[in-house]
């Protein structure tokens, strides 16, 4: 602001639109832009959290908030807009989520399955695969699961990652790596297993 | 390496090629997968050498194939906290702020 401001005309600037229209409108952005994407926040507070009651209160709070919030938000991206709520949301939620700042690189030791699914069709077709898996993923780092779930599934690019997630695009490509790793080592014996090559 | 590895179209020199472009497929093949290579000349070189290569190939398929196996094992959420969502959603609608 530069102080020499001409003042507007009198006219429709001096009556400033009624409360109830500014609240109709927040409801209104609020029920296009972020209600339809429920299944999202919901997928995203999941693969941030440790448990299905902790993703449940993450959802919620990060739904609360961005309503609270919604008059700031410009419209644009709504997902990448929820992420980052959510994301700082489970930052602040406790200790454990101080690992989305920090890479973890605690080992996994899986229990190697000796099942031998040599045909990779069969391998994208088995139950057993998907078992093992869901179990590899419950114990990634939530940081390395957010990054895998953002990508390999909502479809984002690794500098969409990056932004959401507030971490440089060399973090997500090792994050990407390492977890991807960890999750062949953990269907060790099928064809998506590196040892196996 | 011996010296005859640096003249053209030997075997030594033929092989230490392959090796090269193996280890440099490796390094980008996530971001193969991924299509996060920009289209071009790189790409393309990257592109096939993974169809001639068959343990490059093989590990772009395994990315590949864990790609499709996460959607399928992630990319539905649980139908009630889905519910629940919907259901606060509607509360702040009515201007029950929590
Ligand atoms: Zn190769």
């Amino acid at each position: 602001m530069n102080g020499t401001l001409v003042s507007p005309r009198p006219g429709i600037l001096d009556f400033p639109e009624p409360m109830a229209t500014d609240l109709d409108t927040r409801r209104q952005r609020f029920e296009e832009l972020i209600v339809p994407e429920m299944p999202f926040l919901a997928r995203i507070s999941r693969a941030m959290s440790h448990s299905q009651a902790e993703a449940d209160d993450l959802a919620q709070d990060t739904l609360v908030k961005a309503f609270r919030a919604i008059d700031r938000f410009d419209g644009k991206f709504p997902r990448a807009w929820l992420t980052r709520i959510a994301r700082n949301t489970a930052i602040n939620r406790d200790q454990r989520n101080r690992e989305f700042l920090q890479a973890d690189d605690s080992p996994i030791e899986p229990e190697p399955d000796p099942a031998e699914l040599t045909d990779p069709e069969d391998i994208v077709l088995s139950g057993v695969v998907d078992e093992n898996l869901k179990a590899a993923l419950d114990s990634l780092p939530p940081s390395f699961r957010t990054l895998i779930q953002l990508v390999d599934v909502e479809g984002m690019s690794y500098q969409e990652a990056a932004d959401v997630l507030d971490i440089p695009i060399g973090t997500v490509m090792s994050r990407l790596h390492r977890g991807r790793e960890r999750l062949r080592k953990a269907l060790a014996g099928t064809s998506l297993d590196p040892q196996t090559r | 390496m011996t010296v005859i590895a640096w003249i053209p179209w030997t075997k030594p020199w033929r092989q230490r090629r392959d090796y090269i472009i193996c280890r440099q497929t490796l390094e980008r093949v996530q971001e193969i997968v991924d299509g996060e290579v920009p289209h071009g000349h790189t790409a393309r070189v990257l592109e096939k050498h993974l169809h001639a290569c068959k343990s490059c190939g093989e590990e772009a398929e395994a990315i590949r194939m864990l790609k499709i196996a996460i959607v399928r094992v992630c990319g539905d959420c649980d139908p009630e906290a889905v519910a629940k969502l919907e259901a606060l959603a509607q509360q702040l609608l009515e201007g029950h702020d929590a």
